[in-house]
């Protein structure tokens, strides 16, 4: 169902709690009363176009209207994707962790899996380390630079398109991690600790996918633009 | 499952989509409405069936799904038809009536995917174990294919049937699994 402004804020977490996280992102805090999405997202300071499109292709994983979220600004963009980043650093992650070493019994299994998962944090932490200290700055003082129209000034020798190739996928890991679990770690105790890992992989998962694709439909064609009318300029 | 759904038709694509879920547990569906995002879509996703409208397979189309040799990774091309004439193509598997039944159309399209093939497909061979046990220790595909007598590119093929069967994709989840399934024995990676 699509979720537009007239709609309740409280009822659009009792359409899809998974959300709840998303909303958050904008600083946005429960205790809604009947308020619509456009009256919370006023009261917020949010602008309610850009939240609309964010929670819908969040919610549904066929509703992404690229051209629509291409006309947002690269800062109110990389803003969101800042948020997704310190939501993955400050919450899921150690909340994994957390609950990985709430496994009772220092196995061998389980040192395997704790070794795994170390590795992908390392991974998913350099990962987000690049973009927030090399890509967004360029991608931020791009857009200056074509608001100001300073055009000549362009002489970063940096290009989205060098983001755009290294934008490795970082998802075998994650991918690997649910499988060994499912399919391979014999874990006869402690069943519901091991759902609640899953739980939360499966949740992270999801998140990425949604961030990657806003990077890779959204900001790279849109910065991609900026770049070329910067060259004709 | 992956399939990939090529149709201007909202409503047919989420017809299509059902259709799919039917058919397949929990498939990986990527849906585009037209054709200027075909290849983008094509290149950028390894799929195991496309549905695409009758229509859309014209000359450029076919061009395309040559360049990209889909048929010989063995993904099946499934073309939909709004009872118009067919003008035979060599790539599709199948063609469908979009006014056929439900059963009709699950029938016709299971008779794509014969059992054998189905039971066969997660067991995993010597070779590959033996495969497995090297990527485990660190072997490069290089080094794999010089011990084994294989060419690279066969350690290639290997090594994404395995990936593909195990759901695992990163050497470090195969070291896992090797040591979970005794293939190979942790003390022997510390040295």
């Amino acid at each position: 169902m699509l979720i537009t402004q007239n709609m309740k804020m409280a009822d659009v977490i009792h359409l899809n709690y998974k959300l709840l996280p998303v909303i958050n992102r904008f600083e946005i805090e429960l205790g809604f009363g009947d308020s619509t999405v456009e009256e919370v997202c006023k009261i917020n300071k949010v602008n309610v176009h850009f939240f609309l499109e964010i929670v819908n292709a969040f919610n549904d994983k066929d509703y992404f209207p690229k051209k629509n979220l291409q006309q947002f600004s690269v800062s109110l963009i990389v803003n969101y994707l800042q948020k997704n980043h310190l939501y993955y650093i400050s919450e899921i992650i150690p909340h994994i962790e957390k609950t990985i070493d709430s496994l009772c019994i220092n196995t061998q299994n389980i040192i395997l899996l704790k070794n795994f998962f170390e590795e992908y944090k390392k991974e998913l932490f350099a990962h987000i380390d690049r973009e927030e200290n090399v890509v967004y700055p360029y991608v931020i003082e791009i857009e200056k630079l074509i608001k100001s129209k300073k055009t000549k000034q362009n002489q970063n020798k940096y290009s989205i398109d060098i983001f755009a190739d290294e934008h490795d996928n970082i998802e075998d890991k994650l991918f690997d991690l649910k499988n060994i679990i499912i399919k391979y770690l014999p874990c006869s105790t402690e069943a519901s600790v091991y759902n609640k890992i899953l739980y939360d992989l499966f949740t992270l998962e999801k998140d990425l996918n949604d961030h990657s694709r806003i990077e890779e439909k959204v900001l790279i064609p849109k910065v991609r633009n900026i770049e070329k009318s910067l060259k004709n300029s | 499952m992956k399939i990939i759904i090529i149709h201007d038709s909202y409503i047919v694509r989420k017809g299509l989509k059902l259709l799919a879920e039917e058919c397949f547990p929990s498939p990986n569906i990527i849906e585009t409405s037209n054709n200027e995002e075909l290849e983008d879509v094509l290149e950028n996703n390894n799929s195991d069936l496309i549905f695409i409208k009758n229509s859309l397979l014209n000359v450029e189309t076919n061009i395309l799904i040559g360049k990209l040799s889909i048929k010989k990774q063995g993904v099946k091309l499934i073309s939909l038809l709004d009872n118009e004439q067919v003008v035979k193509n060599d790539f599709v598997d199948l063609y469908l009536n979009i006014d056929e039944e439900k059963h009709e159309l699950i029938s016709k399209i299971s008779k794509l995917y014969p059992k054998s093939e189905t039971k066969n497909k997660s067991v995993i061979s010597k070779r590959e174990i033996a495969i497995i046990e090297l990527v485990a220790k660190g072997l490069t595909n290089n080094d794999i294919a010089e011990k084994l007598f294989l060419s690279p590119h066969t350690v290639v093929t290997h090594r994404k049937n395995i990936s593909k069967k195990l759901g695992i994709k990163s050497v470090s989840g195969i070291t896992i699994y090797a040591i979970l399934n005794n293939i190979i024995n942790p003390n022997e990676l510390n040295q």
